[in-house]
């Protein structure tokens, strides 16, 4: 149904592989604090595969150990990852005419690594394709699976330490902006981003800062690039007149 | 296993899926507008930026910008700067754990 073959499994695992790895400290963490929070390994498991949210997974444990309720954890996961909305939608222009399956699996292993490892190869790489996104996708998912599973067996005596272990985030985010800055317009753009995202996370105490963080700031760039065309435009109608 | 554990997972499993597939069922046959997919060309870099600030300006939840207190800001410049030298991922990511880990151990 999905047509991948060896080459496109071999070809994902090459990009995807740096993310596979973060996932094991990471995974492992996530794995300790839910196992912390009461969730039984199956149940963590079944968790990683169904959820696949690093930042969402930490909170289910920080907030069950809190006592929170149920619905409220679950508006909180869909505020943490309603920015996937976003990157779903940046993504599948680059995905056409696949099946049904195709698009219900790369959709539920969408997440900031993924993105950032597919954005960027769809725009750079002209060998990219949809098999492979989504080789290295389930790849990464697999990864996320199997260490947070392992969390759970080493149990709570170990002390992974939270500060170094999100920092491998931290770098790799870094690293997949600065990719991204690829002209003067996304300069001005990341910075207009990151201080909304700021203020916007102090103001509102929510995810859902990211998410309007990056519509406002998308907004300006696009404003900008119209601005320069339109101002282009009228340079060449003077010039023609 | 309490159900209320288990309530959690399929609720949060169901509001994680429902932003990743709906843009996917939605535009998976239309042509975007070139209007739209320049909007979208933005969101790679505006995404990642805020995730990046929204994290690195925050220690122990509280906003700081002071090196000597907010320990994450040194090696962020260092890897800002490795990853604009080298373009690397994986390279970036080692130089900042082994940068945090050095930062931790010296204050």
């Amino acid at each position: 149904m999905l047509h991948m073959s060896r080459k496109d499994w071999l070809d994902g695992f090459k990009k995807i592989v740096y993310v596979m790895l973060s996932y094991i400290p990471l995974g492992l963490a996530c794995g300790i604090a839910l196992d912390k929070a009461g969730f039984s390994p199956f149940s963590v498991m079944i968790m990683s595969f169904l959820v696949f949210a690093g930042a969402g997974q930490f909170m289910i444990a920080q907030l069950v150990s809190a006592g929170s309720s149920p619905i409220s954890i679950i508006v909180t996961i869909f505020f943490v990852n309603s920015r996937h909305l976003l990157m779903s939608s940046g993504l599948v222009q680059y995905l056409k005419g696949k099946s049904i399956g195709y698009y219900l699996l790369f959709a539920q292993t969408i997440v900031d690594e993924t993105f950032g490892t597919n954005i960027t190869q769809f725009t750079t790489n002209p060998d990219w394709t949809p098999s492979k996104a989504l080789s290295a996708n389930i790849l990464a998912h697999f990864s996320w699976i199997v260490s947070s599973l392992c969390g759970t067996f080493i149990g709570q005596n170990v002390n992974i330490p939270l500060t170094i272990v999100n920092y491998v985030l931290v770098a790799m985010f870094i690293a997949m902006l600065v990719e991204q800055v690829l002209s003067k317009t996304h300069l001005i753009v990341a910075v207009v981003a990151g201080i909304l995202a700021i203020l916007l996370k102090l103001v509102l105490k929510n995810s859902i800062s990211l998410v309007i963080a990056a519509v406002i700031a998308s907004t300006i760039g696009f404003i900008i690039i119209n601005n320069n065309q339109s101002k282009q435009n009228a340079i060449r109608g003077e010039h023609d007149n | 296993m309490t159900t209320d554990r288990w309530l959690i997972i399929f609720g949060a499993a169901i509001a994680s899926f429902i932003p990743r597939v709906i843009p996917m069922l939605f535009f998976k046959n239309k042509e975007i507008s070139s209007k739209v997919t320049q909007w979208l060309s933005f969101i790679p870099v505006t995404i990642f930026s805020a995730l990046v600030f929204s994290d690195l300006v925050f220690w122990e939840n509280k906003l700081s910008f002071n090196p000597l207190v907010n320990l994450k800001l040194i090696p962020a410049l260092i890897v800002f700067y490795i990853a604009y030298k080298t373009k690397n991922i994986f390279i970036s990511m080692i130089i900042g754990i082994v940068a945090i880990s050095l930062m931790l151990l010296a204050f």
